[in-house]
């Protein structure tokens, strides 16, 4: 019940910040009468402007009062917003069948978000990203500003942080938990985009192909639909359910390394949350051709929603930025100057401001003392390649969609791509046609932010992991889905009579369906993905974990029996207890993760200290607490914490319902 | 034959419900071989055998839930199409003092090695409790058999692979796969009463789902009354989940 409640609490907090973008969309366009349009750019403006606004007044003040400082701030134009709707006629102007048809998808899609985040938190279909993500929110909520790396706890994680703080803000000022806080924020996150993208692709185009792009951005996937029915996948069994159910998560994943949004609230939420700032952005720029907006201030408003998006996921930036000045070079060839300049302005504006929020940005521009910059280098050798990993179809054979043995980048017209993505370039080249038969610009914009999102893997790499340009491929698949949806209602919407128009309908159709299919396909699956239950003593683990939140902030945990590297961290070894400690207890465990967390300097310490509870190693690190699951401790364990005991350097602090979780406090002698 | 437009409503009014109840009627009163959750996804397969009348391959095993039917892998030797009858009996111990079901079937030799063996038991068994299962091969079999078997599997420590009815290696066991044989309605109150939020999703889904179908049918049925319009709304997920289940569980 105290969760119900929570979820209560932690929602309308959340709505008080999106509703006040509706307001400064009310305002931002005086003549705009469409209900829609004005709710949902609304919605995708308040999500990324109340996180740009918090990121810019953490480096003033203090995390205490820059939270409460942004819901202050939201109150005026929520209240503007109330003020607007009572006043101004707007219009829904969408048929009943169309509004529930849209609502119920946004249900579906939002439960599939929940689902896939649920999944990977409690039922173990996740490895280290989700974890580290809720872990940096958690002790945001905790800890003074700027927070330090769960993993290391010396040095920051300087990468995208904005997500994480957005959550803490949430917990901070409603009182929630960790998971209420998160699930909530991927719930905005997919409001905001859904919104965004709808109202900003209805103002350029149709109600029809808002509501098709929005969705299929959403449910865009790699083509693994067209392998089904090669199950059950060397299984153990002829069911096909059975078959299905044992790759449930690989049903949306592809061979190349990008999955759509399908799995990203379960592996990195900061996309999601950086997907609905973005989405605000690209409202307020399908504005600026608006001649009656307030247009100089809808600049700064953009530009701070990019920044917002690229603090959050540091891929959109350079996506949106390369669209926004391919759009821009069109409307200079065209001579509509001052939308050339406002397009230009808004590139530059967000350029500046992405530095403003602590994250990647400011690292690459400012350096840091205190943590690890991004590897990023320029590898032209790799163009039109895109990373890849041996996933879904990879388990099975074809003649025809070959899959490349041991490959690391594949051609993006290898046979294997056509297939996973090749309904994407179709999308492509139809806008650029219909873009040109209509002579008009705004449909190749939707054919230009999925190019570049699938080029920029051929140009730069990341030293460190190349997961981080693979979600690039993320980004280019659901803009993918944007694109289909936006060229199928392009080819709904004027159909010639005849054979055109068989032919425009069967592309359309095609388009929706092979954008669609494989997450269609899933959602049966959904509930499968919550039947796994690696975690043996969940509820004492959470037990265990609120009683570390309950002491000091600033503990730093040894975990014995547990982790001691990167890959066993990932691994489903010692019932998971690392992932709990660090996210829902806020703790801190000094063992430097990766080289993002500067491993090398605590790796010599922590192993010994793990090994033989090492003075020095301890004291080095400074863990002041163990962490214990005894039912799991070797013997040799045993005796090592039992001699800490009679020593008198650990003292047992508290244990579980059932003895199965211990926390020992431990003291240098 | 003249059929008259309110002639034509009444009958598309009546198809379509007919459709919606007896889709979802079937769809929740059909009795489907659902998989009950027993192997881990990371087990490396490898053939145990040749096992014989004297080698007999068992298996110590724990069920989740209650179960009507086992999947094993066999591999018959011989020309390909040769066969031979496999019985497989459930004990209550690895002692054999009581038996609890029986089942019987004829594995087919075939290129591709080893092959799934459905086997249907004459009496369900209990969930939540371990039992002793054996493969019994004819004396008179002709042929060399090889049963499916997995390997590195260190979360399976209590389920042991027995071969003449002496303990094997505890890293193997047997490659089994559980069905239990319920309507759709059974299943969902099993899964509602022992995981909440699995129940939550597929509602959730359901309701979203039906949203959908209510949605198109408003505008594909825009001319229809209300009643025509909420009866599509209703048979178009009912048919889709039908064939659904059907596709993958029969």
């Amino acid at each position: 019940m105290s969760e119900f409640a929570d979820f209560i609490r932690v929602s309308l907090v959340e709505l008080s910040a999106l509703f006040a973008g509706v307001g400064i969309v009310a305002w931002l366009l005086p003549q705009e009468r469409r209900l829609p349009i004005v709710l949902g750019g609304g919605l995708a403006v308040g999500h990324a402007l109340s996180i740009f606004v918090l990121m810019a007044l953490l480096r003033l003040l203090p995390i205490g009062l820059a939270v409460p400082a942004v819901f202050l701030l939201a109150l005026p134009p929520a209240a503007f917003a109330i003020l607007s709707l009572r006043r101004r006629p707007y219009i829904w102007g969408v048929s009943l069948g169309w509004t529930v048809l849209a609502l119920s998808l946004l249900t579906l899609i939002s439960v599939g978000a929940v689902v896939d985040l649920a999944a990977s938190v409690w039922n173990g279909s996740t490895h280290e990203n989700l974890v580290v993500r809720m872990a940096m929110a958690a002790h945001a909520a905790e800890s003074p500003w700027p927070v330090m790396d769960p993993y290391s706890p010396d040095h920051q994680r300087l990468y995208r942080h904005a997500a994480q703080v957005w959550t803490a803000a949430l917990m901070r000022i409603s009182g929630a938990g960790l998971y209420p806080a998160t699930v909530v924020t991927v719930l905005a996150s997919v409001l905001a985009i859904a919104g965004g993208l709808f109202a900003a692709v209805a103002r350029l185009r149709s109600y029809l192909a808002g509501f098709l792009g929005a969705s299929l951005f959403f449910t865009a996937t790699p083509s693994n639909f067209l392998g089904v029915w090669k199950t059950p996948f060397g299984s153990l069994s002829t069911s096909k359910a059975y078959g299905l159910a044992t790759v449930k998560r690989e049903l949306a994943q592809g061979y190349v390394l990008g999955h759509g949004l399908a799995l990203a609230p379960g592996n990195d939420f900061t996309l999601m949350v950086g997907l609905g700032a973005g989405s605000g952005a690209v409202f307020l720029a399908a504005t600026l051709v608006d001649p009656t907006t307030r247009r100089r201030t809808g600049i700064v408003v953009a530009a701070m929603a990019l920044a917002a998006a690229g603090a959050a996921a540091e891929q959109i930036l350079p996506v949106a930025v390369a669209t926004l000045l391919a759009v821009a070079a069109v409307l200079a060839i065209r001579r509509r100057w001052t939308q050339a300049i406002s397009f230009a302005a808004l590139v530059l504006l967000s350029s500046a401001f992405v530095l403003i929020p602590e994250g990647t940005y400011a690292a690459l521009a400012f350096g840091s003392e205190i943590g690890q910059r991004a590897g990023f280098a320029f590898t032209p050798e790799y163009f039109l390649r895109l990373p890849t990993e041996f996933l879904f179809f990879a388990g099975s054979e074809s003649h025809f969609f070959a899959v490349p043995a041991q490959t690391f980048r594949i051609w993006l017209f290898e046979p294997i791509a056509l297939k996973e993505i090749g309904w994407i370039y179709v999308a492509l080249a139809s806008l650029i046609i219909l873009s040109r038969r209509r002579n008009s610009a705004s449909i190749l914009a939707f054919a230009v932010a999925p190019a570049i999102a699938l080029l920029i893997p051929g140009l730069v790499s990341d030293r460190l992991y190349e997961i981080n340009i693979a979600k690039f491929t993320v980004l280019g698949i659901s803009l993918g889905g944007l694109a289909a949806g936006v060229a199928a209602a392009e080819l709904l919407a004027r159909r010639k009579a005849g054979l055109a128009r068989v032919g425009a309908g069967v592309l359309a159709g095609g388009l929706i369906v092979f954008a669609s299919a494989t997450w269609m396909l899933a959602v049966p699956f959904w509930p499968a993905r919550l039947s796994e239950q690696p975690y043996r003593h969940l509820k004492e683990e959470l037990e265990a974990t609120d009683y570390l939140r309950s002491l000091d902030y600033g503990r730093r945990a040894l975990i014995l029996p547990g982790p001691t590297d990167k890959e066993e961290v990932n691994s489903d070894g010692w019932e998971g207890m690392h992932r709990f400690v660090v996210s829902f207890g806020a703790t801190a465990i000094p063992m430097g993760l990766d080289r993002w967390g500067a491993a090398h300097l605590y790796q010599p310490y922590y192993i010994p200290a793990y090994d033989s509870l090492d003075e020095a190693a301890m004291a080095q690190l400074r863990i002041d607490t163990i962490y214990v699951a005894p039912h799991l401790l070797t013997e040799e364990q045993e005796r090592m914490l039992e001699s800490a005991v009679a020593e008198g350097r650990a003292k047992l602090l508290f244990e579980s319902f059932a003895g199965n979780r211990q926390i020992y406090e431990y003291q240098p002698r | 034959m003249n059929i008259s437009p309110a002639k034509f409503h009444t009958l598309a009014l009546a198809g379509v419900w007919i459709l919606g109840v007896l889709s979802w009627a079937t769809a929740f009163l059909l009795p489907l071989d659902w998989p009950v959750s027993s192997m881990t996804d990371r087990s490396a397969l490898i053939p145990i055998g040749p096992v014989s009348e004297f080698v007999v391959p068992g298996q110590l095993f724990g069920t989740p839930e209650a179960v009507s039917a086992i999947d094993v892998l066999i591999r018959v030797g011989g020309p390909f199409g040769a066969s031979t009858p496999v019985g497989m009996a459930v004990y209550e111990d690895v002692e054999r003092t009581s038996l609890v079901a029986r089942s019987g079937a004829e594995p087919v030799s075939v290129p591709a090695g080893l092959a799934v063996i459905r086997f249907d038991l004459d009496v369900a068994i209990d969930g939540n409790r371990r039992f002793y299962l054996e493969l019994e091969i004819p004396p008179d079999n002709p042929w060399p058999i090889f049963v499916g078997g997995t390997r590195d599997d260190p979360r399976r420590a209590g389920d042991y692979l027995y071969l003449e009815r002496r303990p094997g290696w505890s890293d193997q066991d047997l490659a089994y796969q559980f069905f239990r044989r319920q309507t759709g309605i059974q299943r969902f109150i099993h899964i509602a009463s022992v995981r909440p939020e699995m129940a939550w999703t597929i509602v959730l889904s359901l309701v979203a789902v039906l949203g959908m179908s209510a949605g198109l049918s408003l505008l594909a049925l825009r001319n229809y009354g209300w009643m025509t319009i909420s009866g599509a709304a209703v048979a178009l997920p009912g048919l889709a989940l039908l064939a659904l289940l059907v596709w993958l569980l029969l």
